[in-house]
């Protein structure tokens, strides 16, 4: 007994209060699947499945079961719907996941990606959209009464179409998706970078539908020029037009759709289009018609209904009728579709048989519009311009049983197989290796710690407390705070949220770079109205405090997912008071011979043109005479008639002189390490905390930029972009280098904001710097030249979204770009503590990220993130495609070999005091074994392993 | 689509004294990050018959730069009482958050707000002049009138070139129609909830 259902409050409203839903998809998941709706209200709406799976067992909705009897009675009227409508409140509770209010007219549109992580919605507005889950707080459109969503989605606009977007369809890869709109084009998009990919022309009217065929070889789409065209993807050409069989549609006047979906069989053997008449001996009937892609598309079947066709919608599923009997002759596997028609009616087929197995009339009020299938192939949505949508849950014994992942897969390569698609067949395994590593691998895999952890020693852990000193973090607003412009006041609003990359992405391209007043810590008491971001980012550097504060903010907003990160905070900002000491004992390494590097022999060459054409700012009027050193004690620097004073709220530590006719133009100082100020000629003077020189006066070649006491060092930046960094208390020169190599050219015209931020030094003493446009670099000496080592090339790179798993539970950390990703690995935790080592689908990384991270890893020796990102990478090259293998398998044997065969290979190196043939067969083979065209390659090195 | 997106106005304060300052807590999206600063504005409309009534109690400047999620609030004095014409002081009137973008209004928040004498008596015969101190003010939070108004931003969508005949925008003088109606009918308390009934 089929049982159907009308959710009333599954709805979306115009004003007269009728629910109007133009397409209804469901997630391709099988753990609680979502339904997305979309309607005349330009709202998105997110849903639970199992909300109406409960609607349907709590008999919500009273007396709106439908008994259908199958397969005897064809055709059933269903009962009249309730009309109360007005009532959206009635949401039961846990049904609404999102209500997403991005576009401003109708959405017409909405798919799930294939694999169910992203959905995307076409509207009037000419946008397209695409949203992806994230942490936080739902928000239901503001003044709309409805009940608050249970999940944040967020969305990134596509524009590009010059009128209505009237459809979408994903490729199968869910790499592309394809839109189609009423300026008669379809612009197929990447949806990893939001390009476009091409744009069709061929229809030559308005496009009404699409659909990717299952083996993505093809696109189809269906015009308002009564055309079905049949686009290759492998040069966006079109292989088959098909006109003739629609012309007659255009003879029957009836009430016109604004869609015509059509979709391709789970095998992609079949396409079923809308909108069609059957002409049979003079008579004519509306249709569906269906195409087999054996016949090249020519030889149409019809499917005969009362109603022109609006909408076909495959399941996803395939059937058998004997439940516990192989799929064989007598035993047949078959499709079903659902059909939808302009008077309500609702029409499921099923390929075995040449009748309809349910014609559900009235199955909604108005014409039914879209339709779709729950993953385990059992439940059929559909919606309607008027009236709530119908749920139709199929039993086993009506519908078939489905079939088994297997036994599909096995259906899926034989048809495909036939119809010669690139579709790859798994080869037989040829040895007992291969199912040992697959079995250990899926092992780990369930387990869920593929963790590399076990065959990490101890010792190891150590290395890894790779911590940087001094680390600067700008920081999102954390309570507002208000200032003055002119008669206005201007508010700096707490941030409760970043953006996800995409957006970020976004706002890249429109030149909009951050600026730093959201991201920093107002200074609010010290300065008075009138307000410089730079200001604020020294402020908030320099006062240890202030620093400690900041930190702990952020690990409140951002990182309360790993206790244990917290607790290595907090020993740091315990260990303040003790920093001498501890930077002595921390950093004894002795310091290399210095030699002059590339980028400084091109300051020292051109000094002379640099001075007059590449100037920083200078240091900022308001703290040379003025700076407060330790906002918490109150302690400050202040030049007052020639002497400079350390004040104790308003008592006067010391004084000291600094010479005659002088100003100071730079104050700086920690109060556990020492104070510093630079006077107007330039010379540099340093005070112990108590007032003592320290050490004599020294001569800069300009005026400062910046000037900073971190933790043990002293960081001077001149306006020529000479840097120098200096070891306290020694006061030894550690490094001297041009910053000019990394500063974009249009830095020059960004006088009075700032450009770098305070600097960043590891345990080698090898110095990062990060500019204000988001990129970071470090200063190797080793190599003696600045390298790039966090930028935004790789926006959409799954590790923006790196989760960090504690107690099970996954903890989003909302990125704003790869820079405060690798700050928090660097600058705060050393090295992520990545728990869940399972080398993640890398389904939207790309080989040459995933090296570059790589790299960067292994300069900033954080060991156990380059063995995250080498198990990542090691799974990428063997998740290829057939096509793709042989240039692959070359760089795998490479990095496997590396592995083996020593300790100074770029991959070797970064594994000592791993017990390499234990991490070769238990962690790297495995990860081999789950491509079984590799399986060659596993067996040859485990053949090596054992012969070592 | 709207580069900024109000999610949630939380009215503070409510209900109040007349003289109180008004507060709300509004959270909001930047979407799209825009080159220039956003600019909250708070009108009390004096009389819902003469727009030049209408008091702007303050106007804000916010940063919209980033994308993200931002909560601040707004908190503003009350209106003159002096400008308000002796009969409008009491009873149902409005007032209106408008949030705009290079000097175009791109959303407005109206809220119903019905001034009273806490003793019925007063409410019957005003004294004169009035009593502010007595005067309390309730803001009708639960209810919001949400208007969209269609806004390029930074960007050239262009489907906001078009003669728009199916937009958002729903119309807002219908919130002071009904204030009006509502001032002039001089209802007393007790009937006033069914009125505000009607009115939504």
């Amino acid at each position: 007994m089929g049982r159907a259902l009308h959710p009333d409050w599954l709805a979306h409203r115009v004003r007269q209060g009728q629910p109007h839903i133009f397409s209804i998809d469901i997630q391709n998941v099988q753990d609680n699947p979502r339904i997305a709706t979309c309607g005349c209200d330009g709202i998105v709406r997110i849903w639970f499945l199992q909300s109406l799976a409960i609607a349907e067992q709590n008999g919500v909705d009273k007396e709106k079961e439908t008994g259908v009897s199958l397969p005897n009675i064809e055709e059933t009227n269903s009962e009249e719907h309730p009309s109360d409508k007005n009532n959206i409140t009635s949401i039961p509770q846990n049904a609404l996941a999102a209500s997403l209010s991005y576009h401003s007219r109708s959405v017409n549109m909405v798919r799930w990606s294939p694999q169910g992580q992203f959905l995307a919605s076409a509207g009037d507005d000419f946008l397209v959209f695409i949203y992806h889950k994230e942490e936080g707080k739902g928000y239901s459109p503001f003044g709309s009464k409805e009940p608050t969503p249970l999940e944040n989605w967020r969305g990134r606009k596509l524009s590009g179409h010059s009128n209505d977007v009237l459809g979408v369809a994903w490729s199968p890869c869910g790499e592309l998706l394809a839109s189609c709109s009423v300026d008669n084009t379809i612009i197929v998009w990447n949806v990893r970078s939001d390009t476009i990919v091409t744009r069709l022309q061929g229809h030559e009217s308005f496009v009404k539908g699409l659909s990717f065929d299952p083996t993505g070889r093809f696109l189809a789409s269906h015009g308002e020029d009564l055309a079905v065209l049949i686009w290759k993807t492998s040069d966006w050409r079109v292989e088959k037009e098909i006109r003739e069989i629609f012309k007659e549609s255009r003879t029957v006047e009836y009430q016109k759709s604004l869609f015509y979906r059509l979709d391709w069989s789970p095998c992609g053997r079949e396409l079923v289009c809308s909108n069609c008449l059957a002409v049979h001996h003079d008579k004519r009937a509306h249709a569906a018609v269906l195409f087999r892609r054996e016949c090249n598309f020519d030889k149409p079947e019809y499917f005969k209904t009362s109603a022109p066709v609006f909408c076909v919608r495959y399941s996803q599923r395939m059937y058998k009728s004997k439940k516990d009997e192989q799929v064989t002759i007598g035993n047949e596997a078959y499709t079903a579709i659902a059909m939808g028609t302009a008077s309500g009616t609702l029409v499921v087929w099923v390929s075995k048989s040449s009748k309809a197995l349910l014609v559900l009339k009235n199955a909604c009020e108005g014409p039914i519009f879209d339709l779709g299938w729950s993953p385990d192939g059992y439940s059929l949505i559909a919606s309607s311009a008027n009236g709530p949508p119908l749920y139709f849950h199929f039993a086993e014994e009506e519908l078939g049983y489905v079939l088994t992942a297997k036994e599909e897969k096995e259906v899926f390569d034989e048809v495909r197989s036939k119809l010669g698609a690139n579709y790859e067949n798994v080869p037989l395994t040829q040895s007992t290796v291969q199912l040992e590593m697959e079995d250990l691998y899926a092992k780990r895999i369930q387990e869920g710690h593929f963790q590399t952890h076990q065959v990490l020693s101890s010792q190891d852990h150590v290395v890894e407390k790779d911590k940087m000193s001094g680390a600067y973090q700008p920081s999102l607003q954390q309570e507002q705070h208000e200032y003055s412009v002119g008669k206005k006041r201007r508010i700096l609003p707490k941030c409760l949220s970043t953006s996800n990359p995409q957006d970020n992405f976004v706002a890249r391209n429109s030149n909009v770079t951050f600026e730093v007043n959201h991201h920093t810590e107002p200074i609010g008491t010290n300065l008075n109205g009138h307000m410089n971001d730079y200001k604020n980012i020294v402020a908030v550097d320099t006062t240890s405090d202030t620093h400690a504060s900041l930190k702990s903010e952020q690990f409140q907003s951002r990182q309360h997912g790993n206790s244990s990160w917290i607790k290595e905070q907090t020993r740091e900002e315990d260990s303040t008071t003790d920093d001498v000491n501890f930077f002595v004992q921390r950093f004894r390494k002795k310091l290399e011979s210095y030699t002059p590097t590339l980028a400084e022999a091109w300051l020292f060459d051109s000094q002379g043109t640099l001075d007059s054409h590449y100037k920083l700012p200078p240091f900022p009027m308001e703290w040379s005479k003025h700076r407060s050193i330790n906002e918490e004690a109150k302690i400050s620097l202040r030049f007052v008639n020639n002497d400079l004073y350390c004040y104790s709220n308003d008592t006067i530590l010391w004084e000291a002189a600094l010479g005659k006719n002088v100003q100071t133009i730079a104050l700086a100082g920690e109060t556990s390490t020492l104070y510093t100020a630079i006077t107007s000629d330039n010379v540099l003077h340093l005070f112990s905390i108590y007032g003592s020189r320290l050490y004599a006066p020294m001569f800069l070649n300009a005026r400062p930029h910046m000037l900073e006491v971190l933790k043990g060092y002293l960081f001077v930046i001149l306006v020529n972009g000479e840097m120098s960094l200096y070891r306290l208390p020694q006061v030894h020169l550690v490094l001297r280098a041009s910053v000019l190599p990394i500063l974009p050219e249009q830095v020059f015209e960004k006088m009075g904001q700032p450009v770098i931020y305070p600097p960043l030094v590891s345990k080698q003493e090898d110095i990062c710097l990060t500019l204000y446009n988001g990129n970071s670099y470090l200063f190797q000496r080793n190599l003696g030249n600045w390298i790039s080592i966090a930028d935004d090339s790789f926006i959409h790179s799954e590790f923006f979204h790196i989760s960090f798993s504690n107690q099970g539970e996954y903890e989003s950390i909302p990125q704003r770009n790869i820079l405060t990703w690798f700050r928090k690995m660097v600058g705060k935790v050393a090295a992520p503590k990545i728990s869940n080592m399972k080398p993640s689908k890398v389904l939207l990384e790309t080989l040459a990220h995933l090296e570059t991270m790589m790299a960067s890893a292994s300069i900033l020796n954080s060991k156990e993130e380059f063995r995250k990102l080498m198990l990542c990478y090691i799974d990428k090259l063997c998740s290829t495609q057939a096509t793709e293998l042989p240039s692959r398998i070359e760089k795998l044997k490479q990095v496997l070999d590396d592995i083996l065969q020593g300790r100074d290979g770029f991959f070797s190196r970064n594994l000592d005091s791993i017990e390499i043939t234990t991490f070769m067969l238990h962690v790297v083979l495995p990860i081999v074994s789950k491509n079984r065209q590799l399986q060659n390659i596993a067996e040859e090195y485990v053949e090596k392993i054992k012969s070592m | 689509m709207s580069a900024v997106e109000v999610l949630q106005v939380d009215v503070l304060n409510n209900p109040g004294f007349f003289g109180d300052p008004f507060r709300f807590e509004i959270t909001y999206e930047v979407r799209e990050a825009l080159q220039q600063d956003i600019e909250w504005k708070v009108i009390y409309v004096g009389c819902a018959k003469d727009e030049s009534l209408d008091q702007v109690l303050d106007e804000v400047l916010l940063p919209a730069d980033t994308v993200g999620r931002f909560q601040f609030t707004l908190e503003v004095v009350a209106p003159n009482p002096d400008k308000i014409p002796i009969d409008d002081l009491l009873g149902i009137t409005a007032v209106l958050i408008t949030c705009s973008y290079r000097d175009q209004e791109f959303i407005r928040i109206g809220y119903y707000l019905n001034n009273e004498y806490e003793e019925a008596e007063m409410n019957e015969n005003p004294p004169s002049p009035p009593i502010l101190e007595s005067i309390r003010r309730h803001i009708f939070a639960e209810e919001p009138r949400v208007t969209h108004f269609l806004h390029s931003f930074d960007s050239n969508d262009s489907y906001l070139d078009e003669n728009s005949s199916h937009s958002m925008v729903n119309s807002y003088s219908n919130l002071l129609d009904t204030v009006e109606e509502t001032q002039h009918s001089k209802l007393k308390h007790s009937d006033m909830q069914s009125s505000r009934m009607n009115m939504f």
